[in-house]
């Protein structure tokens, strides 16, 4: 677990490779643990990943994961007065707080959800597949038919294959390793990391001047300090446990709005942005918030909250448990092992964070042309490992292209990874209600919770369609 | 005026694969036992190219509206950007995409020999080859060429013991095997 906080720390820190990519490159390595053992270790990660990206945001004022980018608005210009001591033992603390407080949320709302979802039949978890494929297109970039369209995309690439209920074989065209159609390893690993490295390939990564120059005394900040920040901390927290809930959106959403959140209700908000405390203290306790918010869909409905779990939703799978309501009566103990570990792992990553800040500053200067062959060859373990077969590794080629492309053209990829994840539920629920109903429609009406969840659904399109329109009349 | 936005490309796109999907959807075999009308395997697949049929109309439109709207308020910005340019094979290319070509093309080399030449081979020259192409001209000396070729060497025995070792993780021979 030491481990998995390092390695998730060093990639976040590391701009260009995030989170998702360092997930995805240790999904295989987990083979050699047990169940728990390699669990624990990709939530450890996932973690230390939301952590490591503070220190190249207040260091090299680029973040190091889209998750820290409001952590650059304060934490830059205090490493420039040389109080980047102070900032980052700053941050630190705050993620310890959040990941704290995100986990509370996670252990106290996710067993009676789960309990709750286990009532559920075909038509409830097809509202709430609808709900949450919806939201996530909504929510995802600025476009809402891109998203929808991307959503419907990835929908289609996982029909490729058998047919869930009948087994009937559907755009495979003849080929027999289309039969079992995608596997979701090389999807997720192809849209992310292989895309990533690509473009990180063709572009080169960034670097920038790093301000190595800076002590840290004890927590770095006074207790004063602390005190005067736990307002800020309880509210930034809330604010990365619902965005975290949310599908779709993670701690790269929840650091902005926690930081203007904290702006626009601070006593002094024009000191915001000119490298104060209160600011890096809103951008990292809500990202790391955000991870047991993002844990709790994951553990009760089998949805991912964003791109890092749903690789921890392919980790699962890999080690045979499937989320959703079964998961605490099927596999209670390594659920518990998980809330447990994910604590554990919340303070070696401060603790780590302290006493090896300066090694992962050194880390920061591995030139990425050694660091991406690696990656690639990984990621392609990883995909050929999931079924022994070449196959596999051309999908991930595939993908990795696809995810290019898509964000080439701005098309946001976490619809499309929805999408594919949930087709099959998706239909197989709709399929499943209509033969239950005699093939009538009309039955959905006596499932309130599944037309609520329509309901909703319908809403958030409608709303973001109209909010879409005017912010585009505003542009003009 | 741009004649395309790039939203309007990706509609266009959308709307061939949509159309290419309900066209080979046809091919589907359905079966339904019980007499069940409602769906088969082929409805949901023909549902999904309708919407995205539809949903790719909709952005070509709302982008084409959007597009000469925003023309007749702002005239045009000519951005051209710089493009660095690299020789290969004689021919002038851009050198973001040679780059991105070359190294999809390495991968794709190193998934199809991935299984003939066994993993050990095939990753000791595939790290090599992409570490080669992506390392900056200062660095392409002949020390750091050798450090390269050792590093992949070393890297990807360890590799191989630990999975085949470690995991019993079967990894092809190929012809070392």
């Amino acid at each position: 677990m030491v481990f998995g906080v390092v390695m998730g720390i060093i990639f976040g820190a590391l701009p260009g490779l995030t989170t998702v990519a360092c997930l995805s490159m240790f999904l295989p390595v987990t083979y050699v643990m047990g169940k728990a053992m390699g669990l624990s270790m990709l939530t450890s990660i996932y973690i230390g990943g939301m952590s490591g990206g503070l220190v190249s945001a207040i260091l090299l004022n680029i973040p190091g994961t889209p998750s820290s980018i409001a952590t650059c608005f304060d934490g830059a210009p205090m490493a420039k007065r040389g109080e980047a001591g102070k900032a980052l033992g700053a941050g630190v603390f705050s993620n310890l707080v959040g990941t704290v407080l995100g986990i509370m949320a996670m252990i106290f709302i996710s067993p009676p959800l789960a309990a709750l979802t286990l009532k559920f039949g075909p038509w409830e978890n097809f509202g709430v597949t609808v709900f949450a494929l919806t939201l996530i297109a909504s929510l995802c970039g600025k476009n809402i038919y891109l998203g929808l369209l991307s959503a419907l995309w990835g929908m289609m690439f996982s029909t490729i294959g058998q047919d869930p209920i009948d087994g009937a074989t559907r755009f495979t065209f003849g080929s027999i390793e289309l039969t079992s159609g995608f596997t979701l390893l090389p999807v997720l690993v192809g849209l992310y990391a292989i895309s990533e490295v690509l473009s990180s390939a063709a572009h080169g990564m960034e670097s920038g001047q790093i301000n190595e120059n800076f002590k840290i005394k004890g927590f770095g900040i006074t207790g004063k300090e602390m005190v005067s920040q736990i307002g800020n901390w309880v509210r930034s927290s809330l604010i990365g446990i619902g965005i975290g809930i949310l599908p779709g959106i993670g701690g790269s959403t929840a650091n902005i709005i926690a930081y203007s959140v904290a702006k626009s209700s601070s006593k002094y908000p024009e000191k915001f942005g000119t490298g104060i405390i209160d600011g890096i203290c809103a951008s990292e306790s809500s990202n790391n918030a955000s991870i047991g918010g993002a844990m709790i869909p994951l553990l009760t409905l089998g949805i991912p909250g964003d791109g890092a779990t749903a690789i921890l939703l392919g980790g699962f799978m890999l080690h045979g448990l499937t989320p959703g309501p079964l998961l605490f009566q099927t596999d209670g103990a390594t659920v518990y092992t998980i809330f447990a570990s994910m604590i554990v792992s919340a303070v070696l990553m401060t603790v780590v964070m302290y006493w090896g800040m300066r090694v992962f500053v050194k880390i920061l200067k591995v030139p990425s042309y050694i660091l991406l062959p690696i990656i690639v060859v990984l990621c392609n373990i990883g995909a050929f490992a999931t079924n022994n077969r070449v196959f596999d590794i051309w999908a991930l080629l595939l993908f990795g292209i696809i995810g290019l492309a898509m964000s080439k053209f701005s098309i946001p990829i976490p619809p499309f990874i929805l999408g594919f994840i949930l087709e099959t539920d998706f239909e197989k629920n709709l399929r499943r209600g209509l033969e239950y109903a005699n093939d009538d429609p009309k039955e959905i009406f006596t499932h309130p919770i599944a037309i609520a969840f329509i309901a909703l659904a319908i809403v958030f399109l409608v709303y973001s369609i109209i909010k879409m329109r005017k912010s585009a009349k505003k542009v003009k | 005026m741009k004649k395309f936005t790039k939203e309007m490309k990706v509609g266009v796109f959308f709307l061939c694969f949509a159309v290419f999907y309900i066209i080979s959807s046809r091919n589907i075999n359905t079966f339904s036992p019980f007499g069940h009308k409602a769906l088969d395997s082929k409805s949901l697949p023909q549902l999904l190219g309708w919407l995205m049929i539809v949903l790719s109309i909709v952005l070509i439109v709302t982008s084409y509206v959007k597009s000469k709207k925003t023309v007749a308020v702002v005239p045009e910005k000519q951005e051209k950007k710089a493009v660095e340019m690299v020789t290969v094979l004689g021919k002038q290319l851009p050198k973001v995409s040679a780059y991105l070509v070359a190294c999809c093309g390495l991968i794709a080399l190193y998934t199809l020999f991935f299984r003939s030449l066994g993993f050990v081979v095939s990753t000791t020259l595939f790290l090599f080859l992409l570490t080669l192409l992506l390392a900056p001209k200062d660095k392409r000396t002949g020390k750091m060429i050798v450090f390269y070729a050792v590093f992949s060497v070393v890297f990807t025995v360890i590799l191989y013991l630990l999975f085949t070792r470690a995991i019993a993780m079967m990894l092809p021979h190929g012809i070392l095997g």
